[in-house]
């Protein structure tokens, strides 16, 4: 346990902190021409870690912040409620993916957490579609109107908050883990007053259809659509949750705003401060810490090279890792995010069971986010060869083709045989 | 000139001009870099890194210790920032030499003091001066249209500010044939986007169907001015010449991958 502890630290240190240290020095740089004239906006949750990390990096190097800074409480969700009569397409096509199969009630009870409708008996229980939603923010009945009372309400809470952080400025430079910035998206078409300008660590066009948002974001660390050999840092696109999951403390996120006992407008969660720096059980990022500590002693070339040969590693870590590697990069279940109570594991469990299927360990590999990673745990001899195959794109589709052909073709003999024997 | 896309070396200047003068051309207006003044087969990035090496000297004088390979991953870094967070004009972007060397100070970690910006600024275009060509052909034919009184101006998406474009073409020619220089750089406005054609039209007050304009780049100075309705002539540069480059920019990468931005 506590090798593993060590090894954890020594895998924040010597490949995370040069890269995250990478990125706070360009951070700072992105900053500087906006001296005078921005706000810079550190988004709730993973947003406030990297705020953590480039305060520590401004103290370490004994320079001052270009420009002023704030914590951001928003969210997906939060932004979309504020903008979803601007942008209802596209909050429509977000909110039916993530909603898929839930019923009214409960897409209500996520989305609107802590309120409470009535709603009629035959609508509590019929699953959400573009109808029911529409009629949701549009429709004139006293159900509808009571949701589109709470989505005015949390807008205009948003752009009294907003209004406060900003104070004169019109440009908010948003920072934040990534990665196709939906909520920098939603910001926009809400406040259209304010120039958005996104400094993310990444930003990853994942369906390669460059939206109108991007030429405002910038991705100082990675920027793609795709993993290129050629750049080892698109290797992230690949478990793009070990930035995110590591950068998330852990409290809930901002689900919609509302007053505290104070008058001051608050997250509807509580949010407990301690959890930002690097706890006792987080050592990834305790290692990270360590390094900035450290990096004060490095010239700007060895901080250059040392970050080339940190994604050089991570890349070699995220698509080939070893037996080893699985228990030091595996991160803890991520939220579901959107108001859902759901986790989602990094490696999805098979069980301890064993002689499962090759299907149902293949549904495993397909479930996981870290795919690589759960190769190597669900095929411990193999895994050489299955990652060669799965890594490279064209060796993947021929493969997965014979492995569908294969069950098509057994599916269809069973068919066959079923029909003989019903046929007699 | 219907298809308004001619390779410059195939029609002689003097024909050019009488054709062009014959269709109601009263403005012909030039790319600078790689058209008027041309670039040898140095990529950018060696460019940039040999202009590291100058950087070192001179801040080896001001008392600074940088090596070469430091302040050309800071330049790399710096050009790209640069253009990131430029003024937004549409989707497109672009940077002023000032603000490239104020983001470069930054990176090494020294104030961006006006005054070493200018020392930067002048190291930079004495080795411009050092490595670019006139165009003579192009200069014969500018000269011609001259002569006919034809208006010429100068267009460029460039981070280099006019004064500074100035200066290059005054050093290799001593004739002022130009009315104006019109720099992306300064108007926040692009050829590629098209939008520095739509400054240089409104503030000249000239039609685009008067105009005729010569460049090296398919898309801003070709298919941008086509689609506004002016006329134009593609001057590329020698493909061995291009090629050349290509190679060379990439032993360099290679050499200097981990800087790349």
């Amino acid at each position: 346990m506590k090798d593993l502890f060590t090894a954890r630290m020594a895998f924040g240190h010597d490949i995370l902190g040069p890269i995250f240290y990478d990125f706070c020095r360009k951070l700072h740089l992105y900053q500087c021409p906006y001296r005078g004239k921005a706000v810079c906006l550190f988004a709730y949750r993973g947003g406030v870690r990297l705020q953590y990390l480039y305060n520590k990096y401004l103290t370490g190097k004994s320079i001052s912040q270009p420009v002023p800074q704030h914590s951001f409480l928003t969210s997906r969700i939060l932004a979309l409620k504020g903008a979803i009569r601007n942008s209802y397409d596209k909050a429509e096509k977000l909110l039916l993916r993530e909603y898929q199969g839930y019923t009214l009630l409960n897409f209500f009870s996520c989305f609107c957490a802590g309120n409470r409708i009535d709603f009629p008996h035959d609508l509590v229980h019929t699953k959400i579609d573009a109808d029911l939603l529409k009629e949701a923010v549009f429709g004139n009945s006293r159900w509808a109107k009571e949701i589109q009372e709470y989505l005015d309400k949390q807008s205009s809470v948003q752009k009294e908050y907003l209004a406060a952080l900003t104070g004169e400025h019109r440009e908010v430079l948003l920072v934040d883990t990534g990665w196709s910035g939906t909520t920098q998206y939603f910001l926009m078409k809400a406040f259209p007053e304010l120039r958005w300008h996104g400094h993310y660590f990444g930003k990853w066009d994942t369906w390669r259809e460059n939206p109108p948002h991007f030429h405002t974001i910038s991705g100082i660390s990675v920027e793609d659509s795709m993993y290129s050999c050629e750049r080892p840092e698109t290797a992230i696109f690949h478990y793009h949750h070990i930035i995110e999951g590591l950068l998330e403390p852990k409290f809930p996120s901002v689900e919609h705003l509302t007053y505290d006992f104070a008058g001051e407008i608050a997250s509807s969660h509580q949010i407990d401060l301690t959890l930002i720096p690097p706890q006792a059980d987080e050592s990834i990022f305790q290692g990270i810490c360590l390094y900035f500590e450290q990096a004060t002693k490095y010239t700007i070339s060895d901080i250059s090279t040392q970050t080339y040969e940190a994604f050089q590693k991570l890349k070699k870590k995220i698509l080939y890792p070893s037996p080893k590697d699985i228990p030091i990069m595996t991160l803890h279940a991520r939220s579901a995010d959107f108001g859902k109570k759901k986790l989602v594991p990094i490696l999805h469990s098979t069980g301890n069971a064993k002689g499962l299927s090759l299907a149902t360990r293949l549904d495993a590999v397909k479930k996981s986010i870290w795919k690589q990673g759960k190769i190597v745990e669900e095929f411990p001899l193999a895994y050489p060869v299955l990652l060669r195959i799965f890594n490279n794109r064209r060796l993947n589709n021929f493969t997965l083709h014979l492995i569908t052909n294969y069950y098509a073709h057994r599916r269809a003999q069973r068919s066959i045989k079923v029909f003989v024997c019903h046929t007699g | 000139m219907n298809t308004r896309h001619i390779h410059l070396d195939k029609v002689r200047s003097k024909n050019l001009v009488h054709s062009a003068i014959r269709m109601g051309i009263t403005t012909v207006t030039l790319d600078i870099f790689d058209t008027f003044l041309l670039r040898n087969s140095k990529p950018e990035w060696l460019r940039f890194f040999e202009m590291a090496k100058v950087h070192a000297i001179f801040f080896r004088r001001q008392g600074y210790n940088f090596s070469t390979e430091c302040l050309f991953g800071a330049r790399l870094t710096a050009h790209k920032i640069a253009y990131r967070t430029a003024p937004l004009v549409g989707k497109y972007r672009d940077a002023s030499i000032h603000q490239i060397f104020r983001i470069f100070l930054n990176y090494i970690g020294l104030d961006a003091y006006d005054s070493t910006i200018h020392e930067l600024v002048d190291l930079e275009l004495g080795y411009e001066k050092e490595n670019l060509t006139i165009n003579k052909m192009l200069f014969n034919t500018a000269k011609e249209f001259y002569k006919r009184g034809v208006k010429i101006f100068f267009l460029s998406d460039m981070y280099f500010q006019k004064d500074h474009i100035e200066i290059l073409i005054q050093h290799f020619v001593r004739e002022r044939l130009y009315e104006d220089i019109y720099v992306s750089s300064e108007f926040s406005a692009t050829k590629s986007s098209g939008t520095l054609f739509h400054i240089f039209f409104d503030r000249e007050k000239i039609r685009p169907q008067s105009v005729l304009h010569l460049g090296d780049n398919m898309v801003s100075d070709i298919i941008r001015p086509k689609e506004l309705g002016i006329y134009t002539i593609h001057t590329p540069r020698p493909r061995l010449q291009l090629f050349l480059r290509q190679i060379r920019h990439h032993n360099i990468r290679n050499r200097f991958r981990h800087l790349s931005p």
